[in-house]
């Protein structure tokens, strides 16, 4: 035995990188251990499938290191883990109260700049909206008790301070509004209004674990965040100017579209690095003002860094095999009602994913268009038909099975280069045009009238 | 778990079955071999196992047979050959008419394991029939098993260890000249030897599965990236730089993916105290496609030889039979590595290239060494682009986009100046495969792989491939990223 000990000793001496190897590896460890519940999550964690090592390797590739796990703890939380649940929170019961309040406050601003006389269309939209949020109030029991109250409150003192600003301009707006061939006016949304989601067959292949139950209610709680006044309008065909104020946001589909289309004019935040409604904030993405290389930003910086007047998002690709079809709504829904807040003006829309082509879908538990569908379905109950849309490209670029065509796809999941073009044109022929939007200066007036409508 | 270059292999059941295999005495390592490989091919293979077993039992018993040197011995290696030829053929064409699914992992490599331990005990290489754990060792080893290399039972099992030592023999003569680099496995790099795990073999297995890892991991995959990034846009809308680049992005891709494979293969067969088993010699510093052939995926192109083209009569049957044989051996080479007509057509140019080299411009080669690399670094990239698109349409298109003259092939969605910014992207990864291709780089870090600088190197190589991979598709808990 003492023999055998000392025959290995001297082995090892001749083994300095197995040496270095296994030491190396313990110490990775060791320096990892006291992460563990900080910097590295442990809700729903299974150590036998994602080893300490590897979720280490993974948080160094988001930036960060082992040994932050020592240093200023109660930081470490305010950026971690702590601070995605804060995010989830705002979207309890309580959380959603509070957006509204927030979004009514900013209306509330937009109301007194037009009581001032700033006649700019965009400031006739903030109109749009703060009767938006009047309306909701006032309609109201979706929205929680004490959050209607307050609101109750500020729509009342905005619309006392220019409600006498006259009929005049109330009239005019109407005329305008009648004469806008999409407008459409109606106490619930219309069913043409968004685009309905588009079928796929179903090849039975499709992994539970990111599917919900068909039963699964989506839209119980967006009354509140998002509400709504009446006014709808239809898509219209429009030309490349209406996309000059519009950011584009996407995966690598939309790097795609910015890379192969003549779509040039709109300013892009799109990643190839697997861009997903799980890491929208955290990462950093290329970001493309039109004509210009690529510069790194996070999406907290492109929306505080100026504002847009439309919003295009394609996600959910990369997330088909992480999580179910209500955990992606829910962060899906927490991502709109963050840029809403950032960007009261904008109309955001909705991209439904594109779906994937026959060969993937067939063979594939997770590339599964019947994946893909609920998805699509889940967040499209998001589009209020007001100033959120769904749009859903796969009628234009799906077969008769809704799988995305053979002949236009190399992976099953990017279009070919040659084919972009279809999805520019596709959005080209959803556009928005708001009565506020396509009227020139007096529409502004315009916004504070339709506030006291809906009070009245 | 199946790749090696998976964390769940490097450390999980890596170290776990060298340990077991350590502490287990010398006479029982083949059982432990055994057993540990089967556990390694269930893993990736739940259902075809069944099929593994099933060859390890048939051919061990058909090589009793031959092993008895009896009349009998020609008619049992013919069994032998429509056995495994049949299935393996078969297993091919289901593959490919029904479902892809039906080709089982590896099945291509121990098939021809199989079959050239019957043709080594047929011809007395081996000189008699070996134990049923011996034999199922070799067939199912588990660093081998799935990609080879087709290693020769000779290599680390003729003696069985404890037993009368069995000197070395001609079969040997399959290894390419400066094959082993003298000092890779010491002392003991003598042919015939017996398997014996010593410090020096795991300490250099572990640095040749570190170098292997670290080709597939930080360059071949990554250069993969911009092949992928090609198929992805169409190859319709690539430029004709672009189109070059990514025929060249994708040679180095084949070769660091598969040279990195052979390399982690051959490591772990070192720490297991089996001899270095080389199959790629630098074969873009060869002087000409014949001789490319001779150092690329060498353990295959030596089977071909030794159990085909040889048997067939070699180059002694005069002008017209030696080009008949080689027609044969390369027509079965391009259905060996797939059924689809790519393959096919991939080994009839190397035939034809082949034949051109060695009858009519061989003069010209000799006088003009120059050329020989030429075609070596002009056609070979040309033969595997044809290997890399099944799809024959495709492959017109990208062969449109080479040579614009010739096929009119352009589509819209062109990026203008797209190969500027591919290059922009990826001259580090040609400019590092570049390098590597010559041989004097690698026998350099060889001779000073035991310098503390390069065991420094040589760590940081392990942990950034492992940092890669926890963070790419390869990781089989996460995934892909678009």
């Amino acid at each position: 035995m003492k023999n055998r000990f000392r025959k290995l000793f001297r082995g090892m001496r001749r083994t300095p990188l197995v040496l270095l190897l296994v030491i190396s590896e313990a110490l990775f460890v060791a320096l990892m251990i006291p992460g563990i519940g900080g910097i590295y999550d442990v809700s729903d964690w299974n150590p036998v499938e994602e080893p300490l090592l590897l979720t280490g390797m993974e948080r160094i590739h988001d930036g960060v290191w082992p040994w932050q796990a020592y240093a200023k703890e109660t930081e470490q939380d305010g950026n971690g883990e702590a601070g995605e649940e804060g995010r989830n929170g705002a979207f309890g019961s309580d959380g959603s109260s509070e957006t509204a309040v927030q979004q009514s406050g900013a209306a509330g601003d937009s109301l007194d700049a037009a009581g001032s006389g700033a006649a700019e269309a965009s400031t006739a939209e903030d109109g749009d909206a703060a009767g938006a949020a009047g309306a909701a109030t006032e309609d109201g029991d979706a929205a929680g008790a004490a959050g209607a109250a307050t609101e109750d409150g500020d729509a009342a003192d905005a619309t006392g301070a220019t409600a006498e600003d006259g009929d005049a301009a109330a009239a005019a707006l109407q005329k305008a509004k009648e004469s806008n061939p999409t407008y459409i006016h109606a106490d619930h949304m219309p069913a043409e209004v968004n685009d309905k989601v588009v079928g796929a067959k179903d090849y039975g292949l499709a992994d539970k674990n990111y599917l919900s139950p068909d039963d699964t209610v989506y839209n119980t709680d967006t009354e509140g965040i998002f509400a709504q006044n009446g006014d709808y309008y239809l898509f219209t065909d429009v030309d490349d100017s209406y996309l000059a104020d519009a950011l584009i946001i996407g995966d690598s589909r939309t790097e795609g579209l910015h890379g192969f289309t003549s779509m040039q004019k709109s300013t892009y935040f799109a990643s190839k690095e697997g861009l997903s409604v799980y890491n929208f904030w955290d990462k950093g993405v290329n970001y493309y003002e039109p004509g210009e290389d690529a510069a790194k930003k996070s999406m907290d910086e492109v929306l505080a860094g100026r504002s847009f007047g439309k919003i295009y998002i394609s996600l959910g690709i990369n997330e088909l095999g992480i999580g179910t079809t209500k955990k992606y709504y829910e962060s899906y829904r927490e991502i709109l009602a963050k840029i809403r807040k950032a960007q009261p003006d904008a109309l955001i829309f909705i991209e439904g994913m594109m779906h994937v082509s026959e060969k993937l879908s067939s063979t594939s538990n997770v590339f599964s268009n019947t994946i893909v569908v609920q998805r699509n379905g889940a967040v499209a109950t998001l589009a209020n038909g007001h100033d959120i849309f769904y749009i859903d490209m796969n009628s234009v670029l799906c077969d008769a099975d809704g799988n995305l065509q053979a002949d236009m796809t190399g992976d099953g999941i990017h279009l070919y280069a040659s084919e972009y073009e279809k999805w520019h044109a596709f959005l080209l022929t959803r556009g928005i045009q708001t009565t506020a939007e396509a009227a020139d200066g007096g529409a502004a007036d315009g916004g504070t009238i339709d506030v006291s409508a809906a009070q009245g | 778990m199946v790749v090696f270059s998976g964390l769940e292999f490097i450390f999980r059941f890596l170290p776990v079955f060298l340990v077991l295999y350590y502490v287990t005495p010398a006479e029982y390592r083949n059982a432990i071999l055994f057993l540990g490989s089967m556990v390694f091919y269930a893993v990736g293979e739940p259902h075809f196992i069944v099929l593994l077993l099933f060859f390890t039992v048939a051919d061990w018993l058909i090589g009793r047979q031959i092993g008895k040197k009896g009349r009998a011995g020609a008619v049992w290696l013919f069994l032998a050959i429509l056995l495994n030829g049949g299935v393996l053929v078969g297993c091919k064409i289901a593959s490919l008419t029904v479902d892809a699914s039906l080709l089982p992992l590896g099945l291509s490599f121990y098939i021809f394991k199989m079959l050239s331990y019957e043709a080594d005990l047929y011809r007395g290489v081996i000189p008699r029939s070996p134990a049923f754990i011996d034999a199922a060792a070799y067939f199912t080893m588990f660093p081998q098993v799935t990609e080879g290399p087709i290693m020769r039972y000779s290599d680390g099992f003729t003696d069985r260890v404890g037993g009368e030592l069995i000197p070395g023999h001609a079969s040997h003569a399959h290894r390419p000249r400066h094959a082993v680099p003298a000092d890779v496995v010491g002392h003991s790099d003598i042919v015939g030897h017996g398997r014996r795990v010593h410090a020096d073999g795991i300490e250099d297995g572990l640095i040749c599965f570190i170098i292997g890892l670290s080709m597939k991991v930080l360059l071949a995959d990554r250069i993969e990236y911009l092949w992928n990034a090609l198929s992805t846009i169409g190859y319709a809308s690539i430029s004709t730089p672009l189109a070059w680049m990514g025929a060249y992005a994708y040679t180095f891709r084949l070769y660091f993916d598969f040279w990195g494979y052979s390399m982690m293969a051959a490591g772990v067969g070192m720490m297991l105290g089996f001899p270095f088993v080389r199959n790629f010699a630098h074969p873009y510093a060869s002087p000409n496609i014949t001789s490319f052939y001779r150092d690329w995926h060498v353990t295959l192109g030596a089977w071909f030889r030794d159990y085909l083209y040889i048997p067939l009569g070699g180059s002694r049957g005069g002008t017209g039979r030696t080009i008949f044989n080689l027609f044969l051996v390369w027509l079965v080479t391009g259905l060996w590595h797939g059924g689809t007509l790519n393959y096919v057509i991939w080994g009839l140019v190397l035939f034809a290239l082949i034949v051109w080299e060695k009858f009519a411009v061989r003069g010209l080669l000799r006088r003009f060494p120059f050329l020989g690399h030429l075609h070596v670094f002009l056609f070979i990239p040309l033969t595997w682009v044809i290997f890399a698109i099944p799809d024959l349409t495709q492959l017109r298109i990208y062969f449109g986009r080479l040579f614009p003259f010739l096929v009119h092939a352009r589509a819209a969605g062109m990026e203008s100046g797209d190969f500027v910014k591919y290059a922009k992207l990826t001259w580090p990864l040609f400019l590092a495969s570049a390098v590597l291709c010559v041989p004097a780089v690698s026998e350099w870090f060889w001779k000073h792989r035991k310098h503390p600088a390069m065991l420094v190197l040589l760590l940081a190589l392990f942990w950034m491939s492992v940092y890669v991979s926890a963070n790419s598709g390869s990781n089989a808990f996460m995934y892909f990223s678009y």
